[in-house]
């Protein structure tokens, strides 16, 4: 077998593309270079990038049990260099280990592999690029049962063990990143054990700057401290992964202050994805209406993500704050609270740039939802319709949940046409049931025609269309919420 | 070995680069609206057109001279405004609209590591070109809606190589007067090349107005932009220019791309310059016009910011994209600002009559 016996090592230290500690670039690297020294033995290739927020290494070899010790070496020292902890590195492999095995004994069998680890300061991404046209990722379904009885089904129970060993496990199938399956595991940080009491002050004159880190973590504890936890994210109860966060360039956050240390409000958003900006808050901490801070953070913000490639801003913890004039009602949830009380859970809504109107897929069975919601907002649409007229589908649909325990909530998509897609769909709700889920949202992207045809089925599952999330996808989203039982 | 996925062949400062969108064809919008007109409030175009002696140009174009190449430097025009300017043909450089002159200077002066300041709310174009070729662009806030000389003398370092001011300033319609800008070129002194974006210089009727053209002899790092897109009307035919010391036109020319104005463009535009009709008749309508929708607005208790240009701003109590589509929805179609960091204002272009009453009575409606 031809293997490329070359070590490429690429530092591109300096000022603006390291880590912002240079001592954790330092002992990166110097792991990296132990881990040449193993690599040497079985030569083949190796890059290593250190961008703005993190590092990136990449380990290329194949698909080989004999290259397994290689690239769980590979695997583990990244983790460990990146700074995940003892446990979670051992999660991570286990679950790479499965992964590895499943593709060696595939149809994949001693093809070329890439595998790619990434820093993101508060998590190790770990990502496999192959060649995928034989790949069946029925495995990676949460609700993927194994028969003892089938030699076929005991392979695929490697990827499931992968699939709950880590905090997110994802499919990629891109022209622009490639395809392959990527694992997230994140680092586990110290939780809020009591609440901060330290009093706020109103400010008459503030300026609005990103925080220091330890701002930072001061702004999320009076967060925690002045609001209702449906009211910001789960990793809110995590300080140092807010801060994290920011270092990764993950999350973004304003704060307002007087110039000292504590703030007196604040503004949290991402990039989500598909050009969408998701918008926490703001935030004030005792801070009255007539001094204008949460336009003033509002302002900010939209002044900040002005020239960013999104199309949207979404405020999915919309405070009582969040001024009048700036954003749009899109809709609202229904959000069942651990008693089984309900409470309206409103998505406000704003367009980043002037809608050049745009085309959908629909099913004729959401068309009545689409009409009445695209004319309320004034979204100029072309709508196309779609059906299945008994082609040929793909056996096996995967779906993807990602939880928010903290909210009571899960998020389904479907990554993966099916014909089994009903059996998988209602396995999942009956999972969550056992898990006393009560919030289940499923999102389909009307970019996609086949996700457009999912919605009849959605709906004789009880799934009810609750709002759309203009451009959100290849094309606008449509959130789903699950109504109970049919 | 391996399909190699596109990102690993993009560089980091395209991928977060933000590609500008233009609008659809107005028949397409149309369809998608469900409008049966629509009035183009949003590019600050022309409303009376070309000059009647450019029309007459366009009208009468020779069709098989379109099987030939055009003069590769715009030689005729050049000849045209070394006249009309008392300056050397080989000061001028032409290109296919200003925005493409803008990329001849930062292609010719920066290398990386190297910046560029301008102000954050002014002409975007500068700041897309020098961020997707991988050059910083420092941004002073705007101080009462201008350019902030003393922040943009501050924000200067030993990378600087080119410091944009846009005069009169797109949105605001703010300008420098002479002696700001002198004092402000004094300082400089000739450390980086300042360029002085004039595309809507003959709509100002004042007379402390700077004429750029009038100070390169005296400033050699002083490069001036001019567009025959706006007062000229000739947006479709894409034809721009800058203006400079000979030293400084002859690195720029080296990135210059050659070939890149039309052989109709050309004409139509030797046929424009010296029409000041053309211009009266114009800068009487803009006067007109703007004061018609002053009036109109006052009722209404909007904040509004109209200084010089064929256009104004206008604060909503409302987002400004949802103002769009529902101006949209009435056949009107203005400029959302929050890509000019101007969150919840828009920018209406100054039209016919007729437009602006269809504009107001849109606004009325939005606002009711």
């Amino acid at each position: 077998m031809p293997f490329i016996a070359a070590i490429t090592l690429h530092n591109l230290k300096s000022e603006e593309n390291c880590c912002p500690d240079s001592k954790d670039v330092d002992g990166n690297l110097s792991s990296w270079y132990k881990c040449t020294a193993l690599l040497q033995q079985h030569a083949f290739y190796m890059e290593v990038c250190l961008t703005k927020y993190g590092e990136k290494v990449t380990l290329k070899t194949y698909l080989d049990m004999a290259y397994f010790s290689l690239a769980m070496s590979f695997v583990e020292e990244s983790a460990k260099a990146f700074g995940l902890g003892a446990p979670e590195v051992i999660k991570l492999g286990l679950a790479c280990e499965e992964i590895f095995v499943y593709l060696s004994e595939s149809d994949q069998k001693n093809s070329a592999i890439a595998i790619e680890a990434e820093n993101g300061v508060y998590y190790t991404g770990i990502r496999f690029l192959f060649d995928g046209r034989n790949f069946d990722p029925h495995a990676f379904n949460l609700t993927a049962k194994i028969s003892l009885d089938s030699e076929a089904d005991l392979k695929q129970m490697g990827l499931i063990i992968a699939a709950r060993s880590v905090e997110r496990l994802y499919i990629l199938h891109d022209t622009r990143e490639g395809f392959g399956v990527g694992l997230i595991k994140e680092k586990s940080y110290p939780g809020v054990t009591e609440h901060i009491d330290v009093p706020v002050k109103p400010l008459t004159n503030y300026h609005i700057a990103s925080p220091d880190s330890e701002s930072l973590k001061l702004f999320v504890r009076h967060t925690l401290s002045h609001y209702p936890s449906r009211l910001f994210p789960a990793g809110f109860f995590y300080p140092g992964k807010i801060a994290d966060m920011v270092t990764s360039g993950r999350y973004h956050v304003l704060v307002a202050s007087d110039g000292q240390e504590i703030a007196a409000g604040g503004i949290v958003w991402q990039i989500a994805g598909a050009g969408m900006i998701e918008i926490y808050g703001p935030y004030l901490f005792n801070q009255p209406e007539e001094f204008h801070m949460a336009e003033a953070l509002v302002d900010h913000l939209l002044m900040a993500v002005a020239k960013i490639d999104a199309v949207c801003l979404v405020d999915v913890f919309a405070t009582p704050e969040l001024p009048k004039g700036y954003f749009e009602l899109l809709g609202s949830l229904e959000f069942f609270l651990p008693d089984g009380k309900k409470q309206s859970w409103p998505f406000y809504y704003r367009h980043h740039k002037e809608d050049p109107g745009s085309q959908v897929w629909a099913h004729p069975d959401l068309l009545p939802f689409l009409d009445e919601t695209y004319k309320r907002l004034f979204f100029a649409r072309n709508i196309l319709q779609t059906n299945y007229e008994g082609e040929k589908r793909p056996p096996h649909a995967v779906l993807f949940p990602r939880f928010d325990r903290s909210q009571n909530l899960v998020r389904l998509r479907a990554v993966w046409d099916g014909t089994d897609f009903s059996d998988i769909l209602s396995r999942h709700i009956q999972i969550f049931k056992t898990e006393g889920i009560l919030n289940i949202l499923f999102e389909i992207d009307l970019g996609h025609a086949w996700q457009a045809n999912l919605a009849p089925v959605l709906m004789e599952h009880n799934f009810v269309p609750k709002m759309i999330l203009p451009y959100a996808g290849a094309g606008d989203m449509v959130v789903f919420q699950y109504a109970g039982e049919v | 070995m391996f399909d190699v996925p596109l990102n690993s062949l993009v560089p980091a400062y395209i991928k977060e680069f933000e590609p500008y969108i233009p609008s659809k064809p107005d028949q397409e919008l149309m369809k998608l609206y469900g409008c049966d007109h629509l009035y183009r409030l949003n590019n600050n175009e022309n409303p009376l057109g070309p000059p009647a002696a450019s029309q007459d140009i366009i009208r009468r174009f020779w069709p098989p001279k379109s099987g030939l190449y055009p003069s590769g430097d715009s030689y005729y025009m050049r000849m045209k405004l070394a006249e009309k300017y008392n300056l050397n043909p080989d000061q001028f450089l032409f290109g296919n609209g200003a925005n493409e002159v803008i990329a001849f200077v930062i292609k010719a002066f920066c290398q990386e590591g190297d910046n560029i300041i301008t102000a954050d709310k002014t002409f975007a174009v500068y700041e897309w070109v020098a961020t997707f070729s991988g050059f910083e662009a420092r941004l002073v806030p705007l101080k009462d809606f201008g350019f902030d000389d003393e922040g943009m003398l501050e924000r200067i370092d030993g990378r600087t190589k080119i410091l944009f001011v846009c005069n009169p300033n797109n949105p605001t319609g703010t300008y420098w007067n002479e002696s700001k800008l002198r004092r402000f070129l004094d300082t400089i002194a000739g450390r980086q090349i300042v360029v002085v974006d004039e595309a809507y210089c003959e709509f100002v009727e004042n007379p402390d107005f700077p004429d750029g053209m009038k100070l390169l002899n005296e400033y050699p790092d002083l490069v001036i932009f001019r567009t025959f897109s706006k007062m000229y009307g000739l947006a479709g035919l894409r034809i721009g220019y800058l203006a400079g010391n000979m030293e400084v036109v002859d690195i720029i020319r080296r990135t210059c791309v050659v070939y890149s104005v039309n052989t109709v463009a050309q004409d139509a535009a030797l046929a424009a310059v010296n029409d000041d009709n053309h211009i009266r008749a114009t800068r009487d309508l803009v006067r007109i016009e703007k004061s018609y929708l002053k009036t109109a607005l006052e009722p209404l208790n909007l904040q509004i910011q109209s200084e010089e240009g064929c256009f104004m701003m206008i604060k909503l109590p409302m987002s400004d994209t949802l103002a769009y589509r529902k101006f949209m929805s009435q056949g009107v179609m203005i400029r959302s600002m929050t890509g000019f960091r101007f969150p919840n204002w828009i920018r209406v272009s100054i039209g016919k009559h007729e437009a602006m009453e269809a504009f107001v009575t849109a606004l009325k409606h939005i606002l009711s």
